[in-house]
């Protein structure tokens, strides 16, 4: 899906000019997406974004050359405060029933029609079905990888393990989130290779039917 | 190396939801204001400084210790001082040391040395041995006294797992009703409200859950209902620090 670098060890990445409060400015919103990508709960964003930036303030000297990027080292420090917060839903939903638990809040935006608005809430809940197929280490592979563009070799220093691991991880999360696809995105009846190659060169498949050609009723 | 391509309804479904979960400009501000007022606070270190689970794992295990020292504690007291003396008069050297440490308790010559009754014995002197503090006991009688106080302990140590359960469980609830309230979904919050107290009855966060359940209905809209919630935490909770908040959101007069 995405090349790989040139070289196995990219450039290392320069410390920001500005310290953790322009970080926070910049990369408040990245932070706030992943952490609700990775399983934290709506109620609970606020708190663990403010954790990941506190952890920020506090190791902003670590932040060396070592890092090939200030979002890989992000993604390092929020992936942990993500597993504590989950940690937390885990036990607080185990007690609450899960169906009586109190559904997602999808913002509005104000941009949209109301039907717009409906279908695009129901595309955010497929990805939140789609993203819980997946085990904790692939999830967060999935993200950083199929999500956020990182490189593997990027996703695995944030992870902390080795790069074939990685890509063994985000191999094995691709075929779920395959599986899956097919069996809730693809219509009922329909051929699902015949739907991926029409999605995937939509000019070329209608081209057949061409009023040219005398196709059309 | 990462052999498996994703399917094209997988890249459309990621292409349109690349901007959900976006934060809000409110998030953003609050988010910073916290951010800064936790920075501003001296740091904690220690103990104090732990991620709140390990605290509530300690202070779980600090009490199963003090409930587990206490039982051990009783049984000790309530134990006889013949089962801790020596028996026959084969005993060890060893053993004279420990029995005249013993304040006013003279430690038997060997050939005084009592011998171990037998069954028979032990219920004819049953009347004589027994002592109101039960140190006179027969073993079968000491077993039963551990065997009781063992639930006991058990049961104790149960209570303050369950306390410290549900405390954790009311801070959470607090924070969902909250974000339901902020969220415009105040019906949903008054609803998760009733269902707690429903299946877990009076908490330890009683003042702070009436302050929800308050400001909740305020939010519904302010009607004859939610002015008498608000005056009725006012009368209940004359210093509480949610009071000016109650006030403000309910339009009461201070």
């Amino acid at each position: 899906m995405h090349p790989l670098p040139a070289s196995p060890n990219p450039p290392p990445a320069a410390k920001p000019p500005g310290g953790p409060r322009e970080v926070f400015e910049s990369h408040f919103g990245f932070v706030w997406r992943n952490l609700r990508r990775l399983g934290v709960r709506e109620h609970q964003t606020d708190d663990a974004c403010q954790d990941v930036f506190l952890v920020v303030h506090r190791r902003w000297d670590s932040f060396d050359a070592r890092w090939s990027s200030l979002e890989t080292w992000l993604f390092g420090i929020l992936l942990r405060v993500a597993k504590t917060h989950r940690r937390g839903i885990f036990r607080y939903e185990r007690w609450l029933d899960r169906k009586q638990a109190p559904g997602e809040v999808v913002l509005a935006a104000a941009s949209r029609s109301p039907d717009d608005e409906a279908v695009y809430r129901e595309r955010v809940r497929q990805l939140e079905r789609m993203l819980e197929r997946l085990k904790d280490n692939e999830r967060e592979l999935f993200v950083m990888v199929d999500i956020e563009e990182l490189t593997v070799p990027q996703a695995a220093e944030a992870l902390g393990v080795n790069v074939n691991t990685a890509y063994s991880r985000l191999r094995e999360a691709r075929r779920k989130v395959n599986e899956w696809a097919v069996k809730e995105l693809v219509p009922k009846g329909a051929c699902p290779d015949l739907v991926s190659s029409v999605m995937a060169t939509p000019e070329r498949a209608f081209s057949r039917v061409s009023p040219e050609r005398g196709d059309e009723p | 190396m990462s052999d498996v391509e994703l399917r094209p309804e997988v890249r459309a479904l990621l292409a349109e939801t690349k901007d959900a979960y976006a934060p809000s400009a409110t998030s953003r501000a609050q988010a910073h204001w916290a951010l800064e007022r936790r920075l501003a606070e001296p740091r904690r270190t220690g103990l104090f400084g732990a991620p709140r689970s390990i605290r509530f794992a300690l202070a779980a295990l600090v009490l199963a210790l003090a409930g587990g020292a206490a039982a051990a504690v009783y049984l000790t007291v309530s134990a006889p001082e013949e089962h801790l003396a020596p028996s026959g008069a084969g005993s060890s050297i060893t053993d004279a040391p420990s029995s005249a440490h013993r304040i006013g308790t003279v430690p038997p010559r060997p050939s005084e040395a009592p011998t171990v009754p037998s069954s028979d014995d032990a219920r004819a002197n049953g009347a004589q041995s027994e002592r109101p503090d039960g140190s006179g006991a027969t073993p079968e009688a000491r077993t039963a006294t551990a065997a009781a106080a063992q639930p006991r302990a058990d049961a104790a140590k149960e209570r303050s797992k369950r306390a410290l359960a549900s405390l954790e469980g009311e801070i959470e609830l607090l924070r969902q009703v909250n974000a339901l309230r902020e969220s415009g979904q105040a019906a949903r919050a008054l609803r998760l409200l009733d269902e707690y107290e429903r299946t877990n009855g009076p908490g330890s966060l009683s003042q702070e859950r009436s302050a929800a359940r308050t400001l909740s209905l305020c939010a519904l809209g302010r009607n004859e209902r939610s002015r008498t919630a608000a005056a009725r935490f006012q009368a209940a909770y004359p210093k509480s620090p949610q009071l000016p908040r109650v006030r403000a959101a309910c339009g009461l007069e201070p």
